[in-house]
Formats: structure tokens, C-alpha cells, sequence
């Protein structure tokens, strides 16, 4: 028990352990099973007891079988040990049976540096700005620990150890960056990543069932984040166009079944372009949203235009397939809030975006026909049945009462309480009736604007639906019923129209909360796209700066191990130069360093602090008697040397000499010390 | 160092046998504080003036009259009280009704050899009078200035501060002090053998001259030419950097500090005939140059029983 790594922990060292393992494990437990939290803070707890209060740690053969039960818990848990969400828990779970048997100083050691690698295991998962300030203050805090740690004799104040390890993470920034610009970026990982898939996220579905808007609004989750170029239109044109429904069987719309192929050469863009970059969250990656009418879009693989002119991916010749990847999207498109859509539509169509299941709804049929038998031009139709919203007695809520199988009849006569998917519901049926084709539109209308970063953000809550109707010679025209119920839904968006209040929506009506809220969420969106969107593309025009084209990953390899390698080499040759710049001054001081070495190998120890050369001489000239006369006159002309006056180097000369026959031995002088 | 200097200095031997006799003839009065002797004559030869404290009755007085009588200078005693004037120390202009004018009639500051006893005792204007005096080497009484004569050296006592009745020095004031000393007990032997002689006075009084005045000047001239090589200034800067930074004092040393104690290596170099000042110079002085410029912080890792200058020397490495 005499070296440093077989030393007994003490109560602080093991503290230190303690918050490092737990610290390292905290990002992880959201999506860990409970059980393994569990498990590491009662092992934690089971060492801290057996320190304190006298516990007993577990035998060696309880602690394999431990192991061995783990593992298979594991096993069990997830049906795999691959993968982020398997493998992290894994991870946590030996560590916290290792924690069990931390006996030594050694062990600790162990533990911190699984710790480095735990806390960066979560960024498999998330890279999010909180994600990286976590891990930016934990390897600090972990340095801090591994310090404490190597430290031989007693902990040191916490402040002065910080310090240091704060300037060691400093000093490593540059290789820190020269790693982070050059190493290779590659499009897709290098590994299959399995993820859970299939997760609890919220979207829009291609399926609208009255209620399944509502859900939305109330999740304050971001669904995606624009950057206009230049101005953004006005909150009323702020239509993010999701999935179109033409479907209808009664209760339920749905999106078409099969593929037609769009004509978008009819489309007349009229009025400005405005031009944005749009950053989709993780999740549902089925709808690539864009503001009616995209002209122009870029930015990622395979983007197409729908038919019903939605934007969205083609996986593999299919459309819509379901990706929920882990890292956001970014894109741009160039659109006009001010189109027509001409699309001219054959019989097949016509009846399609007309079709009605039959005996339903017989009061609204009645209403309608009483309309067509006026003989009014489908426009007229349109206005009569936004006419009707307007003036009698609809109300916009976000609880209205439950409809029965006539869904437009007891809307518009019984209830006549609802939000934007009862009212397009309604809308479309009506004009159906009228023989107008009419088709719902899902996606999201307006976004809260966030002038820290000068981009607006469209959460969940912003969900909407709306309608458009096919008019003779006007081709798809966009209609939003509940614009004419609660404009101020459409004027002011979701989260200020008071409608769609939820808790969270309430909190974030507080004025430093919304504040800060906003700034976070600036701070996030910089971070994603100068950090976490660092890729293969803009390394390639990083790289392009130095006149690198088109690397090969090999190539950045070597570039990366170059470019650290001249680092840490002009950082040798500064340490050599200014090492090199004392030592020329002191050529006497070098000569008796060559002295002190050579008494040092006879057991004679070197100068204490504060010791004279005179002294340390006359106390090695004791112990070597035999020697003592060789070593008085080093001393005498080290000390001319070095503080007299020495013009033509006559003392250093006769120094050098006497040092370079100076070889005293340890053999003839056995009773020496 | 292969720098060339013109300015080394280096006492001839007739000179240091000189100063070596200096020290025996004091040696011989104050018996058994020949360390203490040594610091003294250093700080004379450094052009410093030399503050003792110490309780009464150790030998301070008889110290300074037997340094002015070996040296051949005059010496005046001033006893300071509370009640002292500047006026007592400085001098006094009377009137002479005989030529109808002022007179100024010097005080016992225009000694060459000044001992000032118990300067705490005096209030402090009486005390800034003195020391502005040490400074200036030079006294303004009615718009005359007069110069004191050189050699001039004082040698202040003072009580140690917890006794009742004393000012305190301020700092800035200490430091006009080059060195302080403390004479302490005499070990059994030599108090058997002060107890057997009897009376100092008469050995003082009867203490010839050792070193001429003229000597004593060109020494004096010699210190600030004695060779200063660069390990030695880094050496003397890593001790005062250790002084600001280490934490164990209230404030570390000044520049004023620095200077001094550069000086008083010297002037302990070319007593011990060395041709520059070596590390042993530096750490001869050192105790006595910070005994009174440093005050231990509270919460100091300092050990009470050992003295700052030693526990300072001790942490600090020779470059």
C-alpha cells in the first residue's frame, strides 16, 4: 500500500467520484429505462454507506453474479446490447456496478475517464446547445475530479484546482478546433445508428379526424424555424402548407390514395419572391412545410413537389416514408404569397374533390341546394357560406362539444362551437354539396417572430387547417372559413390570440420569460447552424478558402493529424526556444546542474529551497570527504562564474574544466552518508 | 556572467582588516552579538540608518556610543519623550541681542552619529521630524537649509510596541530604517562575563578610534560599485515577488524594500571581500532588511517561532 494507485479512496475523493459518475449518467436518464437510475444511485449510495457507516461492499462472487443479472436485465429491456439506447444503458449499468467495487485510487481513475466517455455517448442522441453547455461545464467539472484524484497527498481548495483545470481545457482548445474544421465530415455516419423509432413524436397525420388538431394545440413543442431573407410577408399570409386531404368518408379526411402527376406549369407567380431557409425539428419527416406557392426550393436530396403542391422527400422512388432521424433538417425555398394555381382538373378529378358519402347531412344539403337552386355562381356560394360563419353565432374554441354522424349538420345548427378543422370540415362539405371540388389543407399558420435572431418560430400549436376550392378559370383558391369566425386567430397567430392558451402558453405570456425564452432559443438555432451544422458541405467550402477541393477523407485525415502536429510542434519549438534563451545567459548554472547531477547520483540531495550553492556544497563535500577538495573549488568557481564579475570568462573556463573531470563515485566511499 | 563591468568594487585588504578589526573592538564591548555587530557596520557602510528594537537594558545604548567611538565621530544621544519638540532634535534660532539677529543653534542632529532612544515614545510630530531629517540628510529651520555633516548615521531604539506609553511607527517611517536589529539576552557565558566586568562605560570611554572618517567615506562610496550579476537581481525579485504574492503578509515589500536591500548586500559583500554580491550577501541581510517592512498576516502559515526573513528564505529558490 505504498504507491499512489493502490491508495485507499478517502471520503472526499469518493464524493468527487460520486458526482462524476452521477453527473456523466444525468443526460442519459430521460431515455433510459427507470430501473437503471435506480440501480446506479442505490450502488452509489451502497459505496457512500460503506464508507460512512460501515457497510459491507459485496463479495467478489455476488458481484459477477450481479453483473451477469444486469447484463440479461439489459438484454431483456431492449432485445439488444447495439445501438445509442441499449448500448448507454449498458454503459450505465456497469459503471454503477463498478462504482461497487471502486476500492483503490486506481479504480477511481477508472471510473472518471468511463465518465468522459458516458457524458459523450449522449451526444449520439442530442446535440442541442443545453446538451453541449452540459458537456462543456461537466468535462470541466470532471477534470476538476481527475486532478483532485492524481493528487497524492491532500485535496487542495476547489477554487485553485478549478483554475487549473480550467486553463488545461484552454490550452487544448486550439487542437480542439483544428480537429473540430478538419475532420473528416462524412454525408452519412459511418455506422448504422439504430434509434427507437417510431417515438411519441407529434406532427401532422395524413389523416384529419375532428380532435386530432386540438392534440397540437396544445403541445408548445417547435416544429420548425424559418430565416426570411430579406422581409417577411405579413402574419395573414403566413400559410405553411402540410399534407392536403381530398378523402372524405363521412367523419374522417384523408390524403389521396395513390399519385398523379402535378402540373405546376400552370401555376403564375405573381407579386415578390420571398426567400427563406426553413430548419425542420427532429421528428416526422414525412412533410417538408413551405409557404404557399413554393417556386424554387434546395438544400437537401431529393426534395419534390406533391400533386397538391406539398413539399416532401422521395425515399427510394416512394413518397412519405417515414424517417424520424435525430438531427434537424435545413432547406431552402423561394416562394410567392401571391399566385394562381390553374390546374386544370379532368372529370376524374371534378369528382373526386366532390364526392360526398351519400344520406348524411341532409339539413346542410338543404341549406346548399337552397343556394344552387338561387342559381349562384360557385364564388357566390363561397361567400354565402363564409357569410354564414361571419354572421350567425360561431364561437372559436378550443373545447367544443362532441359532434355526432352528421358532423356538419350539428356543427352548423346544434354546436356551432369549433375550431379550424370543424370549421374547414364544414366549409368543404358545403361547397362539395355545391358541386365546387374543395380539399382540406393541413400545416401551420403563422409563427411566433423572435427578433433576437429575427426568425420566426412555428410550434405545434400552430397547427391549422383550411380549405381551398377549384373555381372555373381561378384553378385552387385558398380558403380559411375560421379566418371568418376568429381573425384574430390568422391575424395574430395561436400563441397571442389567447384561443389556444395552454399552461405553458400562459408562462410564456410573462415578459422576461418570453424574453429569455426567445433568446434561448436564438442561442440554440446559432449553435445548430454554426456547430452542429458544420458538415461535409461546409467543410468542403471551408476547405475550398485554402484552396483544398473535394477532399477525400483520407486526405482530411491526414491534413487533421498535420495541422495538430504542427501545433504541438511550434509549441515544442517555443518551449525549446525560451528554455534555450535562459539557459544561453546561464552557461554556469548548466555546468552546475551537470554537478548537481553527477553528486545526485552519489545519494547526495539536491539544493533545498533557499539553499546557497556554498552550503549545498559544503554539505555534499561532507558527505564525500574524498571529494571534498574537487568540490570546494567547483563551488568557489561556479559562485565567481555566476555572481562575480567575469570579463574574458577566465572563471567559466576553469568551471568547465573542473566539471568536466568531476566523477565522483558512491564505491569508495561506503560509509559516505 | 561574461558581461564586462567597470563599476566592480572590491575592498583592498587594509580596508577589510579595517572593518574586521572594527567589528573585534565592538566585539569586545558587546559581547557574544557578533552577527548583530557585523549587520550594524554593514548598514553604516550602506549609508542606512540602523533602528534596535529591543527591550531596555541589552546593550542598544552602549552599541551606539561604541560604534561613534571606534569610528572617531561625533555622537549626540536624544532621549525621546512624549513631551519632545521637533525643535528639541532640529535646533533652535535665538535671538542675539548682541549682533541683532537670529541664531539658529543646531540641535544634537547635527551629530554624526545620532542615537535616538526609544523614538516611539515621542509623539509623532517629534518622530517625523527625525526621520524627514534621515531622509533629506539635510535640516530647514527659518528658511535656511543646513546640511548635516557625513557621515550621518542614526541609530534608533524603540520599545517593543505592546509597552505602554508608545506611538507606533508608521510604515512609511519604518521604512527610512535600512535595517532592524534585535540584541536580545547574552547567552550564560557571555553574561557571566559582562557580570564579571562590570561597567561598560568606561571601556567604551576608553575605545580608540579603529577606522578613520575618511576610510569610513570611501567605503561607504565603494558599496553601491560592488558587482550585481543578473541571477543575483532575479534572486533578490523572486524574494520579493514571494513577499506580494505568497499571502502570508499584510503587504509584501516595496521597491524602496528592494532598493534597500540590494544595498545592504553590497555593503555585506565588500565586507566579506567578495568581488560580487553572492547569495550568501543577499540572505545575511535579508532578516533585518524585512524585520520591521513586513508584518505577518493573520492566518500566515508562518510558524511564530521562526522570523519571517528566514521563513521567506527558506521558500524561495535560488534562480
Amino acid at each position: 500500500m505504498s504507491g499512489a494507485a493502490t491508495a485507499p479512496v478517502t471520503w472526499h475523493r469518493l464524493l468527487w467520484t460520486s458526482g462524476v459518475v452521477v453527473g456523466a449518467s444525468l443526460p442519459h436518464w430521460v431515455n433510459l429505462a427507470p430501473w437503471i437510475p435506480v440501480l446506479l444511485v442505490a450502488c452509489v449510495g451502497w459505496r457512500l454507506a460503506a464508507w460512512r457507516l460501515g457497510w459491507r461492499l459485496p463479495a467478489k462472487t455476488l458481484r459477477i453474479v450481479l453483473a451477469f443479472i444486469a447484463f440479461a436485465a439489459v438484454l431483456a429491456q431492449y432485445h439488444t446490447i447495439n445501438g445509442v439506447e441499449a448500448g448507454s444503458a449498458l454503459l450505465v449499468v456497469m459503471v454503477a456496478l463498478k462504482f461497487l467495487e471502486a476500492r483503490t485510487q486506481r479504480d477511481q481513475l477508472v471510473l472518471m475517464i468511463i465518465a468522459y466517455f458516458l457524458v459523450f455517448a449522449i451526444l449520439l442522441d442530442q446535440q442541442s446547445f443545453w446538451v453541449a453547455m452540459y458537456l462543456l461545464g461537466f468535462v470541466w467539472f470532471t477534470t476538476i475530479g481527475l486532478l483532485q484524484l492524481g493528487r497524492r497527498d491532500a485535496l487542495v481548495p476547489g477554487m485553485k484546482t478549478a483554475r487549473l483545470a480550467g486553463r488545461l481545457l484552454l490550452q487544448s482548445l486550439p487542437i480542439m478546433l483544428v480537429l473540430f474544421l478538419l475532420f473528416p465530415r462524412l454525408p452519412s455516419p459511418l455506422w448504422a445508428m439504430p434509434s427507437s423509432g417510431g417515438g411519441a413524436t407529434s406532427g401532422l397525420s395524413d389523416e384529419m379526424s375532428p380532435g386530432d388538431i386540438t392534440n397540437l394545440g396544445l403541445s408548445d413543442e417547435v416544429a420548425f424555424r424559418v430565416e426570411f431573407f430579406g422581409d417577411p410577408p405579413r402574419p395573414g399570409e403566413l400559410y405553411w402548407r402540410g399534407p392536403v386531404l381530398g378523402g372524405f368518408n363521412g367523419s374522417t379526411w384523408s390524403r389521396e390514395a395513390g399519385m398523379r402527376r402535378g402540373t405546376f406549369e400552370t401555376i403564375e407567380f405573381r407579386g415578390d419572391a420571398r426567400d427563406y431557409r426553413v430548419v425542420l425539428e427532429p421528428g416526422d419527416r414525412r412533410w417538408l412545410f413551405a409557404l404557399d406557392m413554393p417556386r424554387e426550393w434546395s438544400g437537401l436530396d431529393n426534395m419534390i413537389m406533391g400533386s397538391d403542391y406539398q413539399l416532401r422527400i422521395r425515399f427510394g422512388g416512394r413518397f412519405g416514408r417515414r424517417d424520424s432521424g435525430s438531427s434537424r433538417l435545413e432547406y431552402r425555398v423561394t416562394s410567392h404569397t401571391s399566385y394562381l394555381a390553374r390546374e386544370p382538373l379532368n372529370d376524374l378529378m371534378q369528382r373526386y374533390y366532390t364526392r360526398l358519402p351519400e344520406d348524411t347531412n341532409p339539413r346542410t344539403r338543404e341549406l346548399v341546394e337552397s343556394w344552387t337552386a338561387q342559381g349562384l355562381s360557385p364564388l357566390d356560394i363561397v361567400e354565402e357560406a363564409l357569410a354564414l360563419f361571419r354572421d350567425e353565432p360561431f364561437y372559436y374554441t378550443l373545447s367544443p362539444a362532441a359532434l355526432g354522424r352528421h358532423t356538419a349538420d350539428d356543427f352548423l345548427f346544434e354546436t356551432r362551437e369549433g375550431f379550424c378543422e370543424h370549421y374547414a370540415s364544414a366549409f368543404a362539405i358545403m361547397m362539395r354539396m355545391a358541386g365546387i371540388p374543395t380539399r382540406i389543407v393541413t400545416g401551420y399558420q403563422g409563427g411566433e417572430l423572435n427578433d433576437v435572431g429575427e426568425y420566426y418560430i412555428v410550434r405545434q400549436s400552430d397547427a391549422h387547417a383550411w380549405t381551398e376550392v377549384w373555381l372555373d378559370g381561378r384553378g385552387w383558391v385558398r380558403v380559411d372559413p375560421t379566418a371568418a369566425v376568429a381573425p384574430e386567430r390568422i391575424e395574430l397567430g395561436s400563441a397571442r390570440s389567447a384561443l389556444g392558451e395552454s399552461a405553458a402558453g400562459v408562462i410564456r405570456d410573462i415578459g422576461w420569460v418570453r424574453r429569455a425564452m426567445l433568446i434561448w432559443d436564438a442561442a440554440d438555432l446559432y449553435w445548430y447552424d454554426w456547430v452542429v451544422g458544420y458538415g461535409p458541405t461546409m467543410q468542403r467550402i471551408f476547405l475550398s478558402n485554402f484552396g483544398v477541393e473535394s477532399p477525400q477523407w483520407t486526405r482530411l485525415i491526414l491534413i487533421a493529424a498535420g495541422a495538430v502536429g504542427a501545433l504541438l510542434g511550434a509549441l515544442t519549438l517555443w518551449l525549446a526556444w525560451s528554455q534555450r534563451s535562459r539557459g544561453e545567459a546561464d552557461a554556469a548554472a548548466r555546468c552546475f546542474a551537470t554537478f548537481r547531477r553527477r553528486l545526485a547520483r552519489c545519494r547526495i540531495p539536491p539544493p533545498a529551497s533557499g539553499e546557497t550553492p556554498a552550503a549545498y556544497g559544503a554539505r555534499a563535500a561532507d558527505a564525500l570527504p574524498e571529494a571534498a577538495p574537487e568540490i570546494r573549488r567547483i563551488v568557489a568557481a561556479y559562485v565567481e562564474a555566476r555572481y562575480e564579475p567575469d570579463p574574458n570568462g577566465a572563471a567559466l573556463e576553469r568551471l568547465r574544466g573542473l566539471i568536466g573531470s568531476f566523477r565522483p563515485s558512491l564505491s569508495r566511499h561506503p560509509n559516505a552518508s | 556572467m561574461a558581461t564586462p563591468t567597470l563599476r566592480a568594487a572590491r575592498a583592498d585588504s587594509a580596508s577589510q582588516a579595517l572593518i574586521s578589526d572594527l567589528v573585534d573592538a565592538l566585539d569586545r564591548i558587546i559581547v557574544g552579538k557578533r552577527q548583530q555587530l557585523r549587520l550594524a557596520v554593514a548598514c553604516l557602510l550602506a549609508r542606512g540608518h540602523l533602528l534596535i528594537e529591543d527591550l531596555p537594558g541589552v546593550g542598544k545604548t552602549t552599541l551606539a556610543h561604541a560604534l561613534a567611538k571606534a569610528l572617531g565621530l561625533s555622537y549626540q544621544r536624544v532621549q525621546f519623550t512624549s513631551d519632545l519638540l521637533p525643535a528639541d532634535v532640529i535646533g533652535v534660532s535665538v535671538f542675539n541681542r548682541d549682533t541683532g539677529r537670529f541664531e539658529f543653534h543646531k540641535g544634537p542632529l547635527f551629530a554624526q552619529l545620532v542615537l535616538a532612544d526609544e523614538i516611539n515614545r515621542a509623539t509623532p510630530k517629534a518622530q517625523s521630524a527625525l526621520l524627514e531629517a534621515m531622509e533629506e540628510r539635510q535640516v530647514t529651520a527659518d528658511g535656511h537649509t543646513y546640511s548635516l555633516p557625513a557621515p550621518f548615521f542614526v541609530v534608533g531604539t524603540r520599545n517593543p510596541a505592546h509597552q505602554i506609553g508608545t506611538f507606533p511607527l508608521p510604515e512609511s517611517q519604518l521604512d527610512r530604517f535600512l535595517m532592524q536589529l534585535e540584541l536580545g539576552y547574552p547567552s550564560p557565558d557571555d553574561e557571566r562575563l559582562l557580570l564579571a566586568n562590570g561597567e561598560r562605560r568606561a571601556m567604551v570611554d576608553e575605545l580608540e578610534p579603529v577606522l578613520s572618517v575618511e576610510a569610513l567615506l570611501r567605503l561607504q562610496d565603494l558599496v553601491p560599485h560592488v558587482h550585481l550579476s543578473e541571477p543575483i537581481l532575479d534572486y533578490v525579485q523572486a524574494l520579493l515577488a514571494h513577499t506580494r504574492t505568497c499571502g502570508d503578509f499584510v503587504v509584501g515589500l516595496s521597491p524602496r524594500g528592494g532598493i534597500s536591500l540590494v544595498r545592504a548586500a553590497q555593503a555585506w559583500a565588500l565586507m566579506e571581500g567578495h568581488a560580487g554580491v553572492h547569495p550568501e550577501d543577499v540572505q545575511a541581510v535579508f532578516p533585518s532588511i524585512v524585520a520591521h517592512r513586513l508584518e505577518a498576516a493573520s492566518g500566515s502559515s508562518i510558524e511564530s517561532h521562526v522570523d519571517l526573513g528566514t521563513a521567506i528564505l527558506r521558500s524561495v529558490a535560488l534562480p
